[in-house]
């Protein structure tokens, strides 16, 4: 089960300037977890947005194969008038999904209570973290495309995060984007470098993080000969 | 050495592809169902909240309108230019334009309303324009149920004698709104300020709609103008729905269910080519 970029273009124009964020890219991303990296602005959430479908290149095809995620964020998409629980309703209406089991899933895993039947304005920034990981985990994905998590919640809530993230990586896979190194480094094996329109693909993690550490300090061409 | 095609080959091909084609044209639509469906469910939440108070809030305006016209009407001796109540006769008028108004005003809006939805891939912004036309007809259907449910009831009103008519003219408003609204919504995704500016220039459409008259008492060379906006012929098919014996000579339903569709194509169309464009835009 891989992803396929086929000779995928994605520029961006904003305010006349033109970005180039995919340069004709030809890559299979295989069943592996793997770590996005690249500077700011590089395009690494657009990746993921690619990736899910919630953008289109400008040319050329992406091929999934088995079910993607959304960009699984900090704040997900969720209507401020509109209650969690409602929330959590709409989204298992979209996919299909049965929109009792979801519910009653989001309910125990969030653990926001009364909240849950309040709307989403009332809650503070970590119950929407909660909110917004118990709706993402409620979907059997076989990718689960992770932008920028930030650990919330108390120790036992992370506890229980990464328990259902492990068991979950046990048939899924994860992309994920971070800046947090450490989040990196605890969940994927691989790493893919985004670079001003270039993918670089490192079987190894590491490789890839001495790349882009290089890559930010200005040191490439040292990398690039040391890696062959 | 070269393999020929056979003659049955080409039929094998055709038949697979064709089946594909519509075993994929199948599940699409079963997803975008689902999809304007949950949207609309969402879509009545939101805007209606739980209590019935916010529906009928929404019928607050056009009942005001009718109210104030009837008393100025009244107050200038002017008889209903059909049956016998003012009100009656506004009312259907209104709930015609209403319709189309609010559709319009919701659709227009409906991308920047919903911009935090459209990270959840499996929702595009032609779901958000459908769920919110649907959901604008649905309601349109119900007040008018309500509307003239409790002026029999309360006030002795006539029922509607047919309601077919009544229903039709509804659902041709409901799709000129949802073209309006969805033109405007695209044209405003690259000039922000457009859609205020519709807004007012569609204004004027408020007084030529046959809300107040009915065509058969305008001038000739005035009635000829103006039969030619389908709003008219809307609240002209709503009013040959509801009264007993009224037969307008300028009512038109060829016209416009035709002008229905045309901008009900080149709406969907203006959207596509959005949508192909938009990502290449930031």
């Amino acid at each position: 089960m891989t992803i396929r970029f086929r000779n995928v273009v994605k520029t961006f124009r904003t305010h006349g300037v033109r970005k180039v964020i995919l340069r004709k890219l030809d890559l299979t991303l295989p069943r592996r977890n793997i770590a996005v990296l690249g500077g700011n602005g590089a395009g690494k959430s657009t990746l993921l947005r690619l990736i899910a479908g919630a953008d289109r290149p400008d040319s050329g095809a992406i091929l999934r194969e088995g079910r993607v995620s959304w960009p699984l964020g900090f704040a997900g998409s969720f209507n401020g008038s509109l209650t969690g629980l409602e929330n959590a309703r709409f989204v298992a209406r979209i996919y299909g999904e049965d929109t009792e089991r979801v519910i009653g899933f989001v309910e125990e895993f969030a653990e926001l209570g009364e909240s849950f039947r309040m709307p989403f304005t009332t809650y503070s920034s970590g119950m929407r973290a909660r909110l917004a990981f118990g709706v993402s985990m409620a979907f059997r994905f076989d990718w689960y495309l992770v932008d920028e998590i930030t650990e919330v919640g108390d120790t036992s809530f992370r506890e229980k995060c990464r328990t259902v993230f492990k068991e979950r990586m046990g048939h899924a896979r994860m992309i994920m984007v971070s800046h947090g190194l450490g989040s990196l480094r605890s969940y994927c094996d691989m790493g893919i470098v985004l670079d001003r329109g270039e993918v670089l693909v490192f079987d190894d993690l590491e490789d890839a993080i001495a790349y882009h550490e290089a890559n930010m300090r200005g040191a490439k061409t040292g990398v690039l000969q040391a890696a062959g | 050495m070269a393999e020929l095609w056979q003659p049955m080959d080409w039929g094998r091909v055709a038949a697979a592809r064709m089946g594909e084609f519509v075993t994929g044209f199948v599940s699409s639509a079963t997803i975008q169902f689902r999809v304007v469906a949950a949207l609309m469910l969402r879509e009545s939440r939101t805007r209606f909240g739980k209590s019935q108070v916010g529906y009928l809030w929404s019928l607050a305006e056009p009942i005001a309108v009718v109210l104030t016209f009837s008393a100025l009407f009244r107050a200038l001796n002017h008889p209903a230019p059909i049956g016998s109540s003012l009100p009656v006769f506004f009312a259907t008028g209104m709930l015609a334009y209403h319709n189309y108004r609010r559709t319009a005003s919701f659709c227009s809006n409906a991308f920047t309303a919903n911009e935090a939805l459209l990270t959840f891939p499996i929702v595009q912004q032609v779901d958000t324009l459908i769920s919110r036309g649907l959901l604008e007809f649905f309601t349109s259907i119900l007040s008018l149920l309500l509307i003239f449910g409790a002026l029999h009831l309360v006030w002795e009103v006539a029922l509607p004698v047919d309601v077919g008519p009544m229903v039709l003219a509804l659902a041709a408003l409901s799709i000129i709104g949802f073209a309006h609204g969805s033109i405007t919504a695209v044209v405003g995704h690259y000039f922000p300020s457009w859609p205020r500016f519709d807004e007012l220039l569609s204004r004027p459409l408020f007084f030529v709609s046959g809300i107040f008259f009915v065509p058969s008492a305008l001038p000739p060379s005035v009635r000829s103008i103006v039969s030619w906006n389908p709003l008219l012929h809307g609240v002209e098919l709503m009013r040959s729905g509801y009264y007993p014996h009224y037969r307008s000579d300028t009512l038109d339903v060829g016209y416009l269910l035709g002008v229905a569709g045309v901008l009900l194509l080149v709406s969907l169309s203006a959207e596509r080519v959005m949508r192909l464009r938009s990502e290449r835009d930031n």
